[in-house]
């Protein structure tokens, strides 16, 4: 093949991506003219989990923070929209906008002291700091202690509503990732995820970088957070503060593809699927969940995206420098 | 000489393991001084205290004037100093273009559009135009090691700091490292470059320094200094290399105590 057929038939691939792109993109947001209010209520979670599984791996796929934390700002969403809407009789749009602006002041105030950990202990003090956040709610008496509150004004939210809504946040995790790794900020994310210390002594400031990815990830599952209580209308510390998100959000990463953006979409998808199916066999939902996490990263450590990826140099969004452009 | 980088009395220890007792030495606008020493005697130790990676328990380190080892990695990294590893640390699932892009736009905080034409300058220079595309965790040795000297390039640094980038490499190869050497010198830029390859030690660098004992034992014009007593008792003449050099001749297997395991 000539320079030039190489050349065209690139512009062809990328035509047809973003046709396809573009083209799915539609077909999903029409869903709620053609599809069953079942299958609306599975896409409301893939396409939230999406926005967890996208953000968890911003964190732990580019910057190499692993938290087992972040349920903590899930809860911290679910409580601020409870509160406003209930306690004070705010709307929605309130509670979305207060929720961010606890988020990034929560975020940088527990940055500080896990920030000065690193490896595994920045991963367990993610998770001591979600448990205490736990146990405060427990013991608040304006959120109900144990008992949870009613988010009454969620109860009447058409599904379309909440399905456009993770809709949204799905597609918005997806391009915010792509916009920052195709930004400079993304160089340095993709030179860190490959070798932190060599990125370093090449002049990538590892902290502002890795302080900023924490910020974006915390408010955007912060945010998700407020989406799904929209969903589930009730809230209680427990749940909303529960490690089974933090889990959900690695399953999704590692087996979808970890420091890939099409990993999360693929894992959201799969992890939503299996926990529908696997309703019918309560107790063994997590051996089988485990089981299959076991089993990915044995044949193909990278995920599944990432053994795409390998093979056939397949990418969905490619994010790659040229020198020409 | 133009002197840009002067040590003095640097120390550091790991644990009761004193490594670096003290180490001086100047560093000259492009000059090129080499640096010699048996296997274990602290050599990457000095070039990771002076790219900062590691602190040195006590000494100085001045450059244009302020103490160096009181600035972070990064802040070394863009006031111009550039190091290669000993083992390539290249970013494996970067492409080689992307590789230097990430030392020309980190290294001297510009953006990646104004960063391209260094990229393109430096591709030229170590050779590798031709797979800048290529990922760089598919190159072979000669490829990262020629890598390695291009993402420290990028950052268009005053001090470059060479760590064995000849080693393991071929004659005609380490000839090709040499000439990349000379290109990077006329530039301006001080060089220093450890290497265990007497040939690059002899015709590629205007002073050797042998570090030994945990200190600067001797420097001079490389004639001097590889012929000097010193070399011969410390490092060509040391217990290691007249084992290697046995077992070579003779191929006997690894002996009783030998220190084979420090490489
Ligand atoms: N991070 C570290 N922690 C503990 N000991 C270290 C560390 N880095 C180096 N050392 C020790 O310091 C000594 C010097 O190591 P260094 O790598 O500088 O040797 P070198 O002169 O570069 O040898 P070579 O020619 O084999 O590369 C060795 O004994 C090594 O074990
Ligand atoms: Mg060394």
């Amino acid at each position: 093949m000539t320079h030039k057929h190489v050349l065209s038939s690139a512009y062809k691939l990328i035509g047809i991506k973003s046709g396809v792109i573009v083209a799915a993109i539609i077909a999903l947001a029409l869903l709620p003219l053609y599809g069953s209010a079942h299958a609306i209520n599975v896409g409301i979670l893939v396409f939230s989990y999406l926005a967890l599984g996208q953000m968890w791996n911003l964190l732990a796929g580019y910057s190499g923070l692993v938290s087992l934390g972040h349920q903590a700002f899930i809860g911290i969403g679910a409580y601020t929209l409870a509160v406003v809407t209930v306690s004070y009789g705010g709307g929605f749009f309130m509670s979305f906008l207060i929720s961010i602006v606890i988020a990034v002041l929560f975020s940088l105030v527990i940055s500080f002291p896990i920030f000065k950990l690193s490896g595994v202990y920045f991963t367990i003090g993610t998770w001591i700091v979600s448990e205490s956040v736990l146990m405060f709610f427990r013991n608040w008496r304006f959120v109900n202690f144990d008992a949870g509150m009613n988010i009454t004004r969620a109860f009447r939210i058409p599904q379309e509503n909440l399905y456009l809504g993770a809709l949204a946040l799905g597609i918005v995790s997806v391009a915010l990732v792509y916009f920052i790794l195709r930004s400079k900020m993304g160089l340095s994310l993709m030179a860190m995820r490959d070798n932190p210390a060599a990125a370093e002594v090449r002049g990538v400031h590892l902290y502002k970088t890795k302080l900023i990815c924490f910020l974006i990830a915390s408010t955007f599952i912060t945010i998700t957070g407020v989406l799904l209580y929209m969903n589930i209308a009730f809230v209680m510390p427990g749940p909303a503060f529960g490690i089974d998100w933090a889990v959900s959000m690695v399953f999704i990463v590692v087996i979808g593809g970890i420091g890939t953006i099409e990993g999360p979409i693929i894992g959201a998808a799969i992890y939503v699927f299996l926990r529908q199916f696997l309703f019918n066999f309560p107790g063994m939902s997590l051996i089988i969940l485990g089981s299959i996490a076991v089993i990915v990263i044995l044949v193909a450590p990278k995920g599944i995206m990432g053994a795409i990826h390998g093979k056939f140099g397949f990418e969905l969004f490619s994010v790659r420098r040229k020198m020409e452009d | 000489m133009n002197v840009i980088l002067t040590a003095e009395d640097i120390a550091v220890s790991f644990g009761s393991n004193h490594v670096l007792k003290s180490v001086s030495f100047e560093l000259g606008a492009g000059e090129v001084l080499g640096v010699i020493g048996p296997n274990g005697a602290g050599k990457t130790v000095l070039l990771n205290v002076i790219s900062g990676i590691q602190k040195a328990d006590k000494g100085k380190l001045v450059f244009k004037g302020q103490d160096l080892l009181k600035q972070s990695v990064v802040q070394r990294a863009r006031n111009g100093f550039g190091r290669t590893f000993q083992i390539p640390r290249s970013f494996s699932q970067m492409t080689v273009f992307e590789n230097c892009l990430v030392g020309a736009v980190f290294g001297r905080d510009m953006t990646e559009r104004a960063s391209k034409q260094k990229v393109r300058e430096v591709l030229e220079l170590i050779g590798l135009e031709q797979k800048k595309y290529e990922f760089a965790g598919k190159l072979g040795l000669l490829e990262r090691k020629r890598l390695e000297i291009g993402m420290a390039l990028t950052s268009d640094p005053k001090v470059l700091l060479l760590d064995e980038v000849a080693g393991g490499l071929t004659e005609s190869e380490v000839t090709e490292v040499l000439e990349i050497v000379r290109r990077i010198k006329s530039s301006g830029i001080g060089i220093m470059w450890i290497e265990h390859v007497l040939q690059t030690m002899l015709s590629g660098t205007d002073r050797v320094m042998l570090l030994a004992e945990g200190t600067n034992v001797i420097s001079g014009l490389p004639e001097e200094v590889m012929a000097s007593p010193e070399v011969e008792r410390v490092y060509l003449g040391s217990a290691d290399n007249i084992l290697k050099r046995k077992r070579k001749k003779f191929g006997a297997g690894p002996e009783k105590g030998d220190c084979e395991n420090r490489e």
